[in-house]
């Protein structure tokens, strides 16, 4: 096993998770591509852990905390996005949640507040 | 064959198979393949995290990611079955229209550029660092043992604002679901 | 004297084990109290337990304040495996301190009647204990898993108080929409943290930022990469230009008090959080001074001038606020370049930062308290809502113009404190004390005091436009109802505080002997 390889995989997964957490406008897709990242930052610190340094506690405390935490997060999220459904199709499914969006409202004049 | 290259071999399938079910799960439309790909990514990452003999780490989070999988999946069967969709002709429609609307193309320009950015940052700054790295010629696997130990004796704060946290989260909870009572 | 016995010594030996355990953390305690008591009565919703954990959280807040300043002035600076606790981390759970004991005022004024109070008081608190802990951590894992704990416990806040904000089902579910954009924009720059984090682990074990900047691991480019990925996260995290989208939309839309959170609770942990990395950003800023100077004033100049020409075409009172927060923020973003450009040092920069955060918090809340009353009571934050306010109020408009003019800059107030250290350094260059200066960072110097002076002029004309509008002629049909008598004393109190803090300010920068106060503000780091 080579570490620069397995390291070109998670940073892969990574650039592909921040392609897809600005570019894609579906909740469910960006909640997938901040996985990918979460799974990109788990190689790294399982493979530094296991070619770097000979017993790695602190690498697999960190993941094993850091994933409580950060999971708990996205729970809520999706708790509280599921709990609010509004039962139409349209409003729920095709809504755009980009989370970078650039519009004139942001830098000029007013904006609509019934956009939907 | 020998077992170094064996254990190789399948760690590389497994990461292109991660990748790939990353890949699919981003590109697919059908919200439930989209789910089935995911979660199949999450059990590429347990294996990966037992190939990397630190699979004692994930198993904990892998109960909260199973919860969450499972919220994810109620969530979408939730939208798919219970939700009021529109006539599809029309819909269809309005989806050609705009897909190389403006603002859709600068989305994807911006994002790319971004990208772009951050790969080449990774690929320039972490270069040299390969080259100069001294890998460790033998390790041993961590138990849980050892890990408890870690978290007892360094991050016992850690530990009770997690703990706190879960109690705070059912009060959140039940705040939200009463939400829902509301809603019905 | 009575001889303590064996058991007795024994006692006294836990105690102080306990003692030195729980250190730091003696701030938390009355918190943690506080939360442990409200959660009994987390589901009710009577008039009376309401009032009693509001005075429980109160009194908890005011413990924690005092235990803080006391501690650190008995036992100075603190530093451990997780932990460090000096003057800056003093200061900086002051401010959140002082924050909450305000947002808990304005909830227990405005949002008495939801059935949710109590439920939002407990999580409130709890989040208090979080990013307390995040201010004094010093290991990169109490730093990340504190922060994620905060976010989780803000965003728990933000969907509690916007719950049942509009009456109008279709607006309810669209600002969770919005309020779901905002925390994936947070947990988007938690995961760049966590990978940022995970390269410097692959290049060091070391486990904090000192320990780093203390070895010859930190020119290494696995840990540069790293930093680089925190930086990034700490530039999604405060909404700066140009992805300031999400705060925009939910600023606009969400209730009015989810906006004291998301400015005086979520904008400082992530100023906090620059600060942690601070030293570390100072060695690159060394190493690449041109590089990175060059990229601070174009994110100033996209800031400061974004922010005040948003707010100069708005006529939303709460887009204007949302906007000059944001140009307040690409000012302190102004004065790390000034550090690049050898115009200032390190203590001044820090203390700008966190000045410009006090100047900021002593006009905010209590312009908050007015004018997002207005807007509950007619209905609009349109700013000519606001019209001839002063002439019909005239102790709450001459009180809320004098805190506009601090937030301005105008001498003799807080406000001037601050712009005056802002554009100090430029008043030595074109002295011509830095002739020996490459033509490269001239040019520069000269391009950051351009902006310098139009953010501050540009600040300046918004304020007069709001306070023009105050002082108009009203409408007929512009009927504000009274203020609760609250407001009196409390906008009173912020008054004379901007006005102390800046006259004796002002004394002490033109070096005028104030015997009868001990402490230098303007040289406080």
């Amino acid at each position: 096993m080579n570490l620069q390889y397995i390291n070109f995989f998670s940073f892969a997964l990574f650039i592909i998770g921040v392609f897809g957490t600005i570019y894609c406008r579906k909740f469910l897709s960006v909640i997938i591509s901040l996985q990918l990242i979460v799974i990109s930052a788990m190689i790294n610190f399982y493979s530094f852990g296991l070619f770097i340094y000979q017993s790695s506690t602190w690498g697999l405390v960190f993941v094993l905390i850091s994933f409580i935490s950060i999971y708990l997060l996205f729970f809520s999220i999706v708790f509280y996005n599921y709990s609010l459904q509004t039962g139409i199709h349209d409003f729920d499914v095709k809504k755009d949640m980009r989370i970078f969006k650039f519009e004139k409202a942001d830098w000029w004049g007013e904006e609509k507040t019934e956009d939907e | 064959m020998d077992g170094k290259v064996i254990l190789g071999s399948i760690n590389y399938f497994v990461l292109g198979l991660i990748l790939l079910f990353g890949i699919l799960a981003l590109s697919l439309r059908k919200q439930r393949k989209k789910l089935t790909f995911l979660f199949l990514l999450f059990f590429c990452s347990g294996i990966i995290s037992y190939l990397f003999f630190s699979g004692i780490a994930f198993i904990i989070p892998g109960i909260i990611i199973l919860f969450f999988c499972v919220l994810l999946f109620l969530f979408v069967f939730n939208q798919e079955f219970f939700t009021f969709k529109k006539k599809h002709g029309a819909a269809e429609k309005n989806i050609g229209r705009h897909r190389f609307a403006a603002g859709i193309l600068i989305n994807i320009f911006i994002s790319i550029i971004f990208c772009l950015g951050i790969a080449y940052l990774l690929f320039i700054y972490t270069r040299g660092y390969y080259l100069g790295v001294e890998l460790a010629s033998s390790f041993s696997i961590m138990g849980m043992s050892g890990i408890t130990d870690d978290i007892g004796s360094n991050y016992i704060p850690v530990a009770f604002i997690i703990i706190g946290m879960l109690t705070v989260s059912v009060i959140w909870f039940i705040g939200i679901l009463k939400n829902r009572g509301d809603k019905n | 004297m009575k001889k303590r016995t064996g058991g007795e010594k024994k006692r006294l030996k836990m105690n102080n084990i306990l003692i030195d355990l729980v250190y730091p953390f003696y701030g938390n305690l009355p918190l943690a109290g506080a939360v442990l008591l409200s959660v009994f009565f987390g589901l009710s919703y009577r008039k009376g337990l309401k009032i009693l954990v509001i005075i429980i959280a109160i009194i908890a807040v005011l413990a924690s304040l005092f235990l803080n300043i006391f501690y650190f002035s008995e036992t100075e600076n603190f530093s451990s495996y997780l932990f460090k606790f000096g003057f800056l981390q003093t200061i900086e759970s002051l401010i959140v301190l002082f924050s909450a004991l305000n947002i808990l005022i304005f909830l227990s004024i405005k949002r008495f009647d939801d059935r949710n109070l109590i439920k939002v008081i407990i999580i409130f608190i709890f989040s208090l204990i979080c990013i307390n802990i995040f201010i004094v951590s010093k290991n990169f894992l109490m730093i990340f898993s504190s922060l994620s704990l905060f976010l989780i416990c803000f965003f728990q806040l933000l969907s509690l108080l916007n719950k049942s904000s509009s009456d109008d089902g279709h607006l309810k579910y669209s600002i969770k929409n919005y309020i779901i954009r905002f925390v994936l924009v947070a947990v988007f720059s938690l995961l760049l943290i966590l990978v940022g984090f995970s390269l410097i682990f692959g290049a060091t074990d070391f486990k904090d930022f000192t320990q780093i900047l203390q070895s010859e691991n930190i020119d290494n480019t696995m840990m540069t990469a790293g930093i680089i990925l925190v930086f990034l996260s700490i530039y999604f995290y405060l909404f700066i230009f140009p992805f300031q989208n999400a705060y925009l939309k939910l600023g606009k839309r969400c209730e009015p008090t989810s906006l004291l959170f998301i400015w005086f609770l979520y904008f400082p942990s992530g100023i906090f959080l620059f600060l942690k990395v601070y030293d570390i950003f100072i060695h690159f800023l060394d190493k690449n001074s041109q590089v990175v100077s060059i990229i601070l004033i174009a994110i100033s100049i996209l800031c400061i001038l974004g922010g005040n020409i948003g707010a100069v075409s708005s006529k939303s009172l709460r887009r204007i606020f949302l906007f000059l927060f944001l140009a307040v923020i690409g000012m302190s973003v102004l004065c790390l370049a000034y550090q690049g450009l050898d115009l200032m040092d390190r203590q001044r920069v820090v203390w700008l930062i966190v000045a410009n955060l006090l100047t900021c918090i002593l006009f905010y809340f209590p312009a908050f308290a007015i004018f997002f009353d207005i807007e509950k009571q007619t209905g609009s934050d349109y700013i000519l809502k606001s019209k001839g306010f002063t002439r019909k109020n005239k102790f709450l408009g001459i009180n809320l113009i004098i805190l506009m003019f601090s937030f301005a800059g105008i001498i003799g107030t807080t406000g001037f404190l601050t712009r005056f250290f802002y554009l100090k350094p430029h008043l030595g260059f074109f002295s011509g004390n830095n002739v020996n200066m490459a033509e490269v960072n001239s040019v520069l110097v000269l391009l950051a005091a351009i902006i310098s002076v139009i953010g501050v002029l540009f600040i300046l004309a918004n304020i007069v436009r709001v306070i023009v509008v105050l002082l108009k002629t009203p409408d007929c049909d512009n009927e504000v109802k009274r203020f609760p008598r609250l407001y009196y004393p409390y906008i009173l109190i912020y008054t004379m505080l901007v006005l102390f803090i800046g006259i004796i300010g002002s004394l002490q920068i033109f070096n005028i002997d104030i015997s009868f106060f001990a402490y230098d503000i303007i040289n406080v780091f």
